[in-house]
């Protein structure tokens, strides 16, 4: 990893460090930070994510939720991204089993509403969502844990 | 006199032309996808003293009323089958015309997208002076993905045979048109500009290997077929009765969400030899 991508990664982290007030974007509609029993953790590419499991097995959602920072609230983004590691795997069955120990790597979010990864799909209306602060939430199976990802900025369209 | 809009202030300008990519291999599909198209338009609202702009919207309403989608395949030998899949026609697809909004939007709405984050429509407020621009944005990728095999198990064949992307053609057409409603759940819609394009994609292919999926994939363009259009603007709401009709009544279902049932359910005809389908009747 290089330098630049260590400090992008370190940076909310370091501005949450340095307030007063912790990180400003929690409201009272999110829910309660869970356990880190399983870790989302950001790659050096916006969108780019990494899962492990640090507690026992466990089944997790495939459907991973996008929240977008918006006038310091967290709202859900309506996408089509999975934890699917490849474009061989669609359609992904609704749950993910993950060992304790093991790490997925799901295919990039690329910022788009539909076909998000380079897997594409079928879509007619599609919107990019950058540039903005973003987060990736990940649930276990019956919806009731949430694993909160690291704050990112998704760039504007470089296309 | 009531909040009401300036005659002629309705203005589209397209920022972004899109463009099409040559279908690309990726996994064990063929993507069809491009660049964007992306485009503003602005409205202005006039109103006297004592009046409101609250809740007025302005923001663009999509419609796609041509989709053509479909794929030949064929295996290694003649006697290894073919297959045409055909999404774009019904049962796959019971109506061209839909309604195109983003995911989590109702079609009912309209509105491409009521997300204020998407910048793709503008409200009102009481705080707002008159004369009273807004503003919006307009972006769309529409994209696409087939199998690049697909098992052939006509009855004749025996075992179930690979049979590959031969040949395939992809045309969405669309007419997008910048409107204004009027406050309230039942508020009027004002469709006050709009103009046409297109993206299509059409080629033939070739497996460099019979192996399933094929390690290479040849992908040849047929120009003719391929390319993305996008025509003038056009001042006042649209008249085509191909479409016009789901203005009055929004469909439950969106593009997208035909996009995946025509994907999920396409019609599949099998040969179990070498067979020219016919595209016009199938």
């Amino acid at each position: 990893m290089n330098l630049r991508a260590v400090a992008a990664w370190s940076l909310p982290f370091l501005l949450c460090a340095l307030s007063a007030a912790g990180c400003g974007l929690q409201h009272a509609a999110e829910p309660p930070p869970d356990d880190a029993s399983v870790v989302v953790r950001n790659l050096a590419l916006a969108g780019a994510f990494e899962v492990e499991d640090r507690g026992p097995d466990i089944q997790l959602a495939s459907a991973v939720t996008v929240e977008r920072d918006w006038k310091g609230e967290w709202r859900r983004e309506v996408t089509d991204l999975t934890l699917a590691e490849n474009c061989v795997q669609r359609p992904l069955a609704a749950c993910v089993g993950l060992a304790h120990g093991a790490k997925l790597r799901p295919l990039r979010w690329n910022g788009l509403t539909c076909g998000s990864t380079e897997c594409r799909a079928p879509c007619r209306a599609n919107i990019y969502l950058g540039p903005g602060r973003f987060r990736l939430v990940v649930s276990s199976c019956d919806g009731k844990r949430k694993f909160v990802g690291p704050v990112f900025e998704l760039p504007a369209e470089s296309k | 006199m009531a909040t009401r809009i300036k005659p002629n202030s309705a203005k589209i300008a397209i920022t972004a032309r899109p463009a099409v990519d040559a279908p690309t291999k990726v996994g064990a599909s063929i993507t069809f996808t491009g660049t964007p198209i992306r485009a503003t338009g602005e409205v202005t609202l006039l109103g006297d003293p004592g009046d409101s702009a609250a809740g007025w919207k302005v923001g663009f309403v999509q419609f796609q009323w041509i989709e053509t989608n479909w794929c030949h395949y064929r295996g290694q030998t003649d006697k290894d089958g073919s297959i045409f899949v055909q999404r774009g026609r019904p049962p796959a697809r019971p109506a061209q015309a839909c309604c195109d909004c983003v995911d989590g939007n109702s079609p009912r709405d309209l509105f491409y997208s009521s997300v204020a984050a998407h910048g793709e429509i503008a409200t009102g407020t009481a705080a707002d002076v008159f004369p009273l621009k807004l503003t919006v944005g307009h972006y769309d990728l529409p994209q696409d993905a087939v199998q690049l095999v697909e098992m052939n198990t006509h009855p004749v064949s025996g075992s179930p045979k690979p049979n590959f992307l031969a040949s395939s053609q992809m045309e969405f057409h669309f007419c997008t048109i910048l409107s204004a409603r009027e406050p309230g759940a039942l508020g009027a819609f004002h469709h006050l500009a709009c103009f046409y394009w297109n993206v299509r994609w059409q080629a033939t292919y070739k497996p460099t290997s019979f192996t399933n999926p094929p390690a290479g994939f040849q992908v040849n363009v047929v120009p003719a077929g391929s390319g993305a259009e996008v025509g003038h603007v056009i001042a006042g709401p649209p008249v085509d009765r191909r479409f016009t009709g789901l203005l009055r009544n929004p469909p439950a279902q969106s593009c997208n969400d035909l996009a995946r049932a025509e994907a999920a359910g396409a019609i599949r005809h099998e040969a179990p030899i070498w067979k020219n389908f016919d595209v016009r009747k199938l």
